[in-house]
């Protein structure tokens, strides 16, 4: 069921696949990222077949997340790529 | 305090002037329902105010676009119109400079249940040389911030034209998640009321040195929005550092434009760039906070009479940030001087 909900959206998500896909359910942005996937804004799940159709679409992408967490060989914790400072182009 | 900081502007431009002539190269390229315009803008010397009218004039007020009083900020500025709003880019920090919109009622109630699938992505009418890339910001720790944000966009198309990373700037996650996202839904709610507002929307880079991703993308310091509302024809501007904070100031236009450079609203006169409007308290889109008086966000300038219930010790830090951040901003300006 959860694979069929996955299916139905109109690009399959690929977590950490890429750093442009956003799939909105409710209020709630699901963002991909390379190195994360960011779950922002908020999402009311309802006692109702709306409720029922959200929760299956949100547990849909959050399966393929953890699936595609536990094929992988984890560090403990991501590392950031450090800015460089430069001189004010601007000034 | 204050006083001083008019000193060293008025120094300032005595001892730049300035000229702008503006070729404009008008390429209009198809698109389902977004066009190009890609002016080419350059300074040369001499004097003079140049109100050049924007190839989308519906986004500004009379449909002036920005002027920019710092010719190193308009160096190679591509002026980008998109299906909703309209951005001046710039190649050198790879960010817009600022991303405008004019709100209504009826733009804002088409805006809510669009499209659930968008995608981040590169502006391709930008050079390759010019664009950020979507890997400029993998792993960096930086959100793709918004300037004129998706959930403003009143069409499918202008929704997905929001997401070019030539509306994006680095923005620190907390912000853009809680002050920054708060900043956009008052905006949004005071536009609902009102019925039309005019919205700019930009990063400002304050300071000597600053940080860049990948060594392509530079990172604001610090982020405005302004607010127009031309029932009034009046404006005023949040303010707040690109870190993660509570904190945001309310500006007056005369004073964005002596801390960025550019002057955002050139119609209005210099009284009515002096003069400051209220801003609403940021509302957390659906947070607790917004059914709150107090929305948990603190606005450091004064606003007399209405911080009472501030305690002493918390208006003693806050007008201290303010010093340190004005006395900051003077060293800055002291520096471009030499």
């Amino acid at each position: 069921m959860t694979q069929n909900r996955a299916k139905d959206n109109e690009i399959s998500f690929l977590p950490f696949g890429n750093e442009s896909q956003v799939i909105t359910v409710g209020s709630l942005q699901v963002e991909n990222r390379l190195d994360r996937v960011s779950l922002t804004g908020n999402l009311d799940i309802t006692k109702d077949k709306l409720g029922l159709e959200k929760a299956l679409e949100l547990m849909g992408l959050l399966d393929g997340v953890v699936q595609s967490l536990q094929r992988e060989d984890l560090s403990e914790t991501i590392r950031y790529e450090p800015t460089s400072p430069i001189k004010n182009p601007f000034n | 305090m204050v006083q001083r900081i008019h000193f060293v502007i008025k120094h300032l431009r005595f001892c730049k002037s300035w000229a702008r002539f503006t070729v404009v190269i008008l390429s209009l390229v198809g698109g389902l329902s977004s066009s190009l315009a890609v002016d080419l803008a350059w300074d040369l010397g001499g004097k003079a105010r140049d109100e050049t009218r924007s190839a989308c004039p519906e986004f500004y007020v009379q449909g002036l676009q920005p002027r920019i009083l710092n010719p190193k900020l308009s160096q190679n500025i591509r002026l980008l119109c998109f299906s909703s709003f309209a951005v001046g880019y710039s190649p050198v920090s790879r960010t817009p400079l600022w991303s405008a919109e004019h709100l209504s009622r009826e733009s804002l109630s088409r805006a809510r249940g669009l499209k659930r699938v968008n995608a981040f992505h590169e502006e391709e009418r930008l050079a390759m040389d010019e664009r950020s890339f979507l890997t400029d910001y993998a792993r960096s720790g930086f959100d793709r911030g918004h300037m004129s944000p998706s959930a403003d966009q009143p069409t499918e198309q202008a929704q997905q034209d929001s997401f070019s990373l030539a509306n994006m700037v680095p923005q620190n996650p907390n912000n853009n998640r809680n002050l920054w996202e708060g900043i956009e839904s008052a905006t949004r709610t005071w536009a609902k009321s009102t019925g039309d507002l005019y919205i700019i929307t930009g990063p400002l880079f304050i300071g000597s040195s600053i940080e860049q991703l990948h060594e392509r993308v530079m990172v604001p310091t610090h982020l405005f929005k302004i607010i127009y509302d031309p029932t009034r024809n009046a404006a005023a501007a949040y303010l707040v550092l690109n870190k993660d904070t509570d904190e945001y100031s309310v500006i007056s236009l005369e004073e964005l434009s002596k801390i960025s450079g550019i002057d955002f609203l050139p119609m209005l006169n210099s009284t009515e760039q002096h003069a400051k409007i209220d801003l609403p308290s940021p509302t957390p889109h659906n947070s607790r906070s917004q059914t709150n008086a107090n929305s948990g966000f603190s606005q450091q300038s004064e606003r007399k009479g209405q911080d009472t219930r501030a305690s002493t010790t918390q208006q003693e830090r806050q007008t201290s940030s303010e010093f340190r951040q004005v006395e900051h901003l003077l060293k800055e300006i002291a520096r471009m001087i030499n």
